[in-house]
């Protein structure tokens, strides 16, 4: 479910990246020298030469056209106008965009491989690489980045690239991410008379307390127990704790040691102070309650931002501001968790090098800064997963929001494990044990426990 | 059987067979005409249900295109899924609650519907709008009717003075919740079945029933009721193959939560199969739902026609 929340709202931001990059682009004219100019001339970070990307990998000698699956919005903004720019480099290639929802992107994908025709490079949610590769669906592109000056691996932040990569290889581009950080209505804190964001458990306890009445339906935190959202906001404090969701060897479960539970009862506690209409919901649908001040803390990744700031403005005006996550205690060490997508290039597709020019061209640290960051005038927030663009201090001039998620990025770790199984875990014993808990139905030890003895079996099981 | 001579049924076959086609020459245009549907139905509906078969022995990842052969793990798995018997649980509580609401207020709305009121065409139309109505677009609109902060629903009881429910989040709420919706989903169409029932009932039963002295419930228990038996025999057995079916309103109102409360059989099939990629397992399901169905249907049958035979 997370998956399809982070999606869409991915999706909602690029129509805004794309919005912004059209009135860039309106131009008379319309010819190569226009686009570059248009598109590039404002762009963040090294600008290579788009046209000397990987020398070694030839293009083909005839016409191809290149399928790229997305649900980025293509309809006006920077994709055409960089797909435009492509095509003058690489006369030979053509890239045909193929509009998939975000919710359904990786059934879709999963259908097209499983009959035999997918597109040659698809956008995908990063949980979906590790549900592919493993599989084989789709191509490690270790040898490709080798010949590319486009994308060295170093640059890469190294949580996306684990993130997107099975036994030590990378089967997918990071193209864009986020981390996940805490929310909070400065007006409501105010008027309860709360200095500053919560630093530690204790103080986010003590907050959330002080936030809730109610008999105004009013409430200090937004928890959730629905499959796999659950699990996904409890994993920040589960590292935090000093927790690891799996061994190291990813065979067997790990939540259900003594800083798990102490992970499951504080995040468990928090139902008091959440609103119980929420628990059956999700962080997308129920962001308007942030909006509308009914939930006075939010933890969300960078995406919230961007709703808050386009779609709410209306309502919330100024009155919030994101703090890194509190910590256990003012001493232990910060985690949280990062998401983010990535291209890949499914297995079965016929142009393989064609395929890559495509990616490596929209991963180019010009691109993909014109990609995550937009411009001045309209800002997104999703963040470039590369150290060089995250280190540079332009990225951050025309949205200063992202910083604080750049700053977490030190503090990241990635949910998703090298374990196929682990998905069934997820959505399943672990899921159910944090529900359980939530709806106030069991003990959160005894859930936990006995989830990570079924998520054992589950683990070893043939994939 | 064992009196019939050995080449008495082989005969009878042939010329059974020779009579099919000479009757299909006979109408060949007809048959020109059904095969798109045929083609389709064979494609999309016979293969796929064969294959179904032939994955529920095997394993399958979906993205893999190996498939090894495992016997019959997938239905021993079965047997030992508690989800799966939760699901079962779930459908068959979802079907007990749906199928009699469905039945007896389409019953009553027909009755209603079938006098001559004013309006009554626009009433008729009122009703059977949800029939027509994709669920997944008016499960959207019932989840923000059933929101339990916002909700038109807790909004309108308020007024009445009964505190607001948590209708789609309240684990005991939720599937009565979905069960209203789908009550409200399918009653226009066991209004229809029912309203054609009554059309078909001679007048001249009522007339003969009020010169005998009978009043309007004894001519409803004696002689509408009986005589629509076909209709409710029609739209029960519909009614239970497409409840036990249940997925479009789960999948738009409550992703099978609050703590699988919904999850039914064909949402958790569905979450085995493009979830968790166990294309195998989620066919072995498949199957075992259509065992389901299939004793369902047969009880049915013999209920049915010993009723009429008798």
């Amino acid at each position: 479910m997370r998956k399809a929340v982070l999606s869409a709202s991915v999706c909602a931001v690029m129509v805004v990246a794309a919005g912004c990059g059209s009135s860039g682009s309106s131009g008379p004219g319309g010819t190569t020298h226009a686009v570059n100019q248009t598109v590039q001339s404002n762009a963040i970070g090294q600008k290579l030469d788009l046209s000397k990307l990987s020398p070694s990998i030839k293009d083909p000698s005839s016409p191809v056209t290149i399928t790229y699956e997305t649900w980025q919005d293509f309809s006006k903004g920077s994709l055409p106008a960089l797909a435009k720019e492509f095509h003058q480099i690489h006369p030979n290639i053509s890239i045909k965009f193929l509009a998939v929802p975000a919710d359904s992107a990786q059934t879709k994908l999963t259908t097209q491989i499983a009959g035999g025709n997918p597109p040659d490079v698809a956008y995908v949610d990063d949980g979906t690489v590790s549900a592919f590769a493993p599989r084989g669906a789709i191509e490690n592109l270790q040898d490709y980045m080798s010949k590319s000056k486009a994308t060295p691996q170093s640059d890469y932040v190294p949580a996306f690239a684990k993130m997107v990569s099975y036994q030590g290889q990378m089967f997918g581009l990071p193209i864009d991410g986020e981390s996940t950080a805490l929310f909070y209505r400065t007006d409501e804190f105010q008027k309860a008379g709360i200095s500053g964001p919560p630093k530690t458990w204790a103080e986010l306890e003590a907050d959330a307390k002080k936030l809730t009445i109610p008999s105004e339906k009013q409430y200090g935190y937004a928890l959730f127990a629905t499959t796999g959202e659950t699990s996904y906001y409890w994993y920040p404090f589960l590292y935090q704790a000093g927790g690891t969701q799996t061994t190291d060897d990813d065979k067997k479960a790990a939540f259900a040691s003594p800083a798990g539970l102490k992970a499951g009862e504080f995040y468990v506690g928090l139902r008091k102070y959440s609103s119980p209409d929420l628990w059956g919901s999700d962080s997308w649908t129920s962001r308007s309650t942030f909006a509308t001040g009914k939930s006075a803390m939010y933890m969300a990744g960078a995406w919230f931002a961007g709703e808050m700031e386009n779609t709410f403005k209306k309502q919330i005006g100024n009155n919030w501001a994101v703090a890194p996550l509190p910590t256990m205690t003012a001493t232990s060490p910060c985690a949280t968790t990062i998401a983010g997508d990535a291209l890949v290039m499914p297995s079965a597709g016929k142009n393989h090098d064609a395929a890559w020019k495509w990616m490596e061209f929209l991963s180019a640290p010009q691109n993909m800064a014109l990609l995550n960051l937009g411009t001045k005038k309209n800002p997104t927030t999703l963040l470039p997963p590369r150290t060089s663009l995250l280190s540079n201090p332009d990225t951050f001039k025309s949205n200063p929001i992202l910083k604080p998620f750049a700053d977490n990025m030190k503090c990241g770790i990635t949910n998703l494990s090298d374990n196929p199984n682990w998905g069934n875990v997820d959505s399943g014993p672990l899921s159910d044990a944090l529900a359980h808990g939530i709806y106030g139905k069991g003990n959160i030890d005894d859930e936990l426990k006995s989830a990570a003895q079924k998520a054992d079996s589950l683990l070893q099981a043939p994939s | 059987m064992a009196v019939i001579t050995a080449d008495r049924p082989i005969r009878r076959r042939r010329r059974g067979a020779r009579r099919v086609l000479f009757e299909m020459r006979k109408e060949w245009s007809a048959y020109a005409m059904l095969s798109p549907s045929i083609l389709l139905m064979g494609i999309f509906t016979l293969f796929a249900a064969g294959f179904a078969f032939y994955l529920s022995f095997h394993r399958w990842d979906v993205l893999n295109p190996a498939k090894p052969y495992v016997g019959l793990q997938n239905y021993r798995e079965l047997k030992n899924d508690a989800y799966f018997r939760q699901a079962v649980k779930n459908t068959a509580y979802f079907t007990l609650g749906t199928v009699p609401l469905s039945v007896v207020f389409g019953l009553l709305i027909a009755l209603l519907l079938n006098r001559q009121i004013r309006g009554r065409a626009v009433f008729r139309t009122l009703f059977y709008l949800p029939v027509v109505t994709p669920l997944i677009v008016s499960g959207l609109i019932w989840k923000w009717v059933l929101d339990g902060d916002f909700g038109l629903l807790n909004y309108y009881i308020g007024k009445i003075g009964i505190s607001p429910q948590l209708w789609l989040s309240n684990p005991s709420l939720a599937m009565p919740s979905v069960i209203m919706v789908s009550v409200w989903a399918t009653v226009g169409f066991t209004m229809l079945v029912y309203l054609a029932g009554l059309q078909a009932i001679p007048q001249e039963y009522y007339e003969a029933a009020a010169v005998d002295g009978a009043g309007g419930w004894k001519q409803f228990r004696h002689i509408t009721l009986p005589l629509l038996a076909p209709s409710t025999f029609f739209v029960t057995v519909y009614l239970i193959i497409s409840s036990f079916q249940v997925f479009d309103q789960i999948f738009v109102m409550t992703n099978g939560g609050p703590l699988r409360a919904t999850t039914t059989v064909v949402y958790y099939i569905w979450q085995a199969g493009f979830q968790q990629f166990t294309m195998g397992y989620a066919s072995a399901m498949a199957y075992g739902l259509f065992a389901i169905i299939f004793v369902f249907t047969i009880i049915q049958v013999v209920i049915y026609n010993r009723r009429t035979d008798a």
